[in-house]
């Protein structure tokens, strides 16, 4: 095991299939020499992969015995508190809404924003680049969260002909259009 | 050269050929964006994840900018075409872990990549060899607009354009200029450059942010703020910054051709005998020597061989544009022999002065 220095390596290293979704930044490269066959793998620091195969177990296998943490949570998204803390991606736009007391003292105290703006009261406006369109109209990812939802309601009414007929909405949105049409 | 295409993504080494820049390699702008009123794609279930990618690549596709260009879902690609994106675009390793309902749509110049559903629901990103910034990023504003008007963004007055990480909310912008300043690396003087010509907003770091060595003699200059700050703020900030760096460049280039160091000097001299007799060469030690023999060649050191040249050698001996450009499969043993010979043959010209 040594630690991820080189990614001019010719050698490829993919990470485990459990942690392709891992946003964490790679820190250790994890070689396995069986016979003559050499096989890399990148993971993160806490990754759970590694302490199986160093030591048998995961630390989230123990962790996951330990009640919750309880805080602050985004009723759309089900992200936590904590788990920003950790260096978790934000879920949703929501989001935002939740933690934006917190997501602006991380963006002050990591120097991502500039040094003036320490001065603005809570609520005021950061953004000061490019702004969408202005103009009401109902947006096909509009549509189609409405459509998701419908089609999960006829589902559950086990309506099934006109979960079809939605199921068909959904595709003719999202699909390529034949030629011709 | 075998006739085999490596991987499902095809070689583009546009726009990397015939760059005669001395200093400014290349340019790199990202605009990050999510789609309004869904979850970001850490959060997100996998048909929605399919249902956004079918609707953004449908979308993105019928563009001019991406007119005849390729449409790739993740679990189509190899790892050699993840790699391949990540040398050709210089994008960060950790941004590009797909899953399932992720992919790419890239232009037929190679030069604009779309990212769907990997850090947010899009990422646009753009390359060139030059230093216009502006042009780069006016390029990109019909794709990005095209997206708004047809399916809206998630904004808030406060935050701007919301991106998964909160570093790049606002502008959503990212933009690199990619600089060789060989002169004052090699006499350990950009550290003391860096110091006196710091400006807030904008940060130098190395190729790679986790190397601590200048790999291939790059400082990569990139804007910090992404909130606060328009798109033309962040774009003449990182002008700006580029233009003192190469202007000390410059100067330091000049010092060394009139006062030229023995240590300067064996540096060139071991990188040439490197290059033109090793029997097997990787590629981080490869593209250091040959940073070394380009600034050999602009202080006249060295004959033989192109700018342009050089700067197309710098991707083509990377591992995943090596393997397509060879259309075989070979083992990681052999790469670094083949590498190697490629070299001698492409730089069999090359002689050195000193």
């Amino acid at each position: 095991m040594q630690m991820m220095n080189d990614i001019f390596s010719d050698i490829p290293k993919d990470r485990p299939f459990e942690c392709n979704e891992c946003k964490k930044p790679v820190k250790v490269l994890y070689t396995e020499v069986v016979g003559d066959k050499i096989s890399q793998t990148v993971m993160c620091n806490d990754c759970p992969e590694l302490e199986k195969r160093l030591h048998g177990l995961s630390k989230i296998e123990i962790q996951a015995k330990i009640a919750p943490v309880e805080g602050l949570c985004c009723g759309s998204c089900g992200t936590t508190l904590e788990a920003i803390k950790t260096g978790h991606p934000l879920g949703c736009a929501e989001c935002y809404a939740v933690f934006q007391d917190i997501v602006f003292q991380d963006l002050l105290k990591e120097g991502r924003i500039p040094t003036r703006l320490a001065q603005l009261k809570p609520q005021e406006t950061l953004h000061i680049g490019k702004m969408p369109p202005t103009g009401e109209h109902l947006s096909p990812s509009s549509k189609l969260i409405a459509l998701n939802e419908a089609l999960q309601a006829t589902l559950a009414k086990e309506d099934y002909e006109q979960a079809a007929l939605i199921r068909d909405q959904i595709k003719q949105l999202t699909e390529k259009k034949q030629d011709g049409e | 050269m075998g006739n085999e295409q490596i991987g499902a993504i095809p070689l583009f080494m546009e726009p990397w050929l015939q760059n005669t820049n001395p200093i400014w390699l290349g340019t790199t702008l990202t605009l990050a964006r999510n789609l309004d009123k869904f979850l970001f794609p850490n959060q997100l279930k996998p048909d929605p994840q399919k249902q956004i990618f079918n609707l953004l690549s449908n979308l993105l596709i019928q563009q001019k900018a991406f007119a005849g260009g390729v449409v790739k879902r993740s679990d189509e690609c190899q790892p050699v075409d993840r790699d391949y994106l990540i040398e050709h675009f210089f994008l960060p390793p950790q941004q590009m872990q797909g899953s399932h309902g992720s992919g790419f749509v890239l232009n037929s110049n190679g030069n604009l990549l779309a990212s769907i559903n990997l850090d947010n629901h899009l990422m646009i990103h753009k390359i060139d060899k030059d230093g216009q910034l502006e042009k780069h990023y006016q390029a990109m504003l019909p794709v990005e607009e095209a997206v708004e008007r047809n399916l809206g963004f998630a904004f808030s007055n406060r935050f701007g354009y919301l991106t998964a990480l909160p570093e790049m909310a606002g502008c959503g912008l990212k933009a690199k200029a990619l600089l060789q300043l060989s002169a004052l690396i090699h006499t350990q003087e950009l550290t003391g450059v860096l110091e006196k010509e710091a400006k807030e907003g904008v940060e130098a770091f190395p190729l790679f942010k986790d190397h601590s060595d200048w790999t291939l003699d790059i400082v990569v200059v990139e804007n910090r703020y992404c909130l606060g700050i328009t798109e033309e703020g962040i774009l003449s900030s990182i002008r700006m910054f580029a233009e003192k760096l190469i202007d000390s460049e410059q100067k330091k280039r000049a010092e060394i051709q009139s006062k030229p160091s023995n240590e300067l000097k064996d540096k060139v001299s071991r990188a040439f005998a490197v290059l033109k007799h090793s029997y097997q060469i990787d590629a981080k030690e490869a593209m250091n020597a040959l940073s070394l023999i380009k600034l050999g060649v602009l202080l006249g050191w060295v004959s033989g061989v192109d700018v342009p040249l050089l700067n197309e050698l710098f991707f083509r001996i990377r591992r995943a544009h090596f393997l397509k450009m060879s259309g075989e499969n070979i083992s990681p043993e052999a790469l670094l022999h083949r590498r190697a010979e490629f070299i001698q043959k492409k730089l069999e010209k090359l002689s050195c002065s000193l």
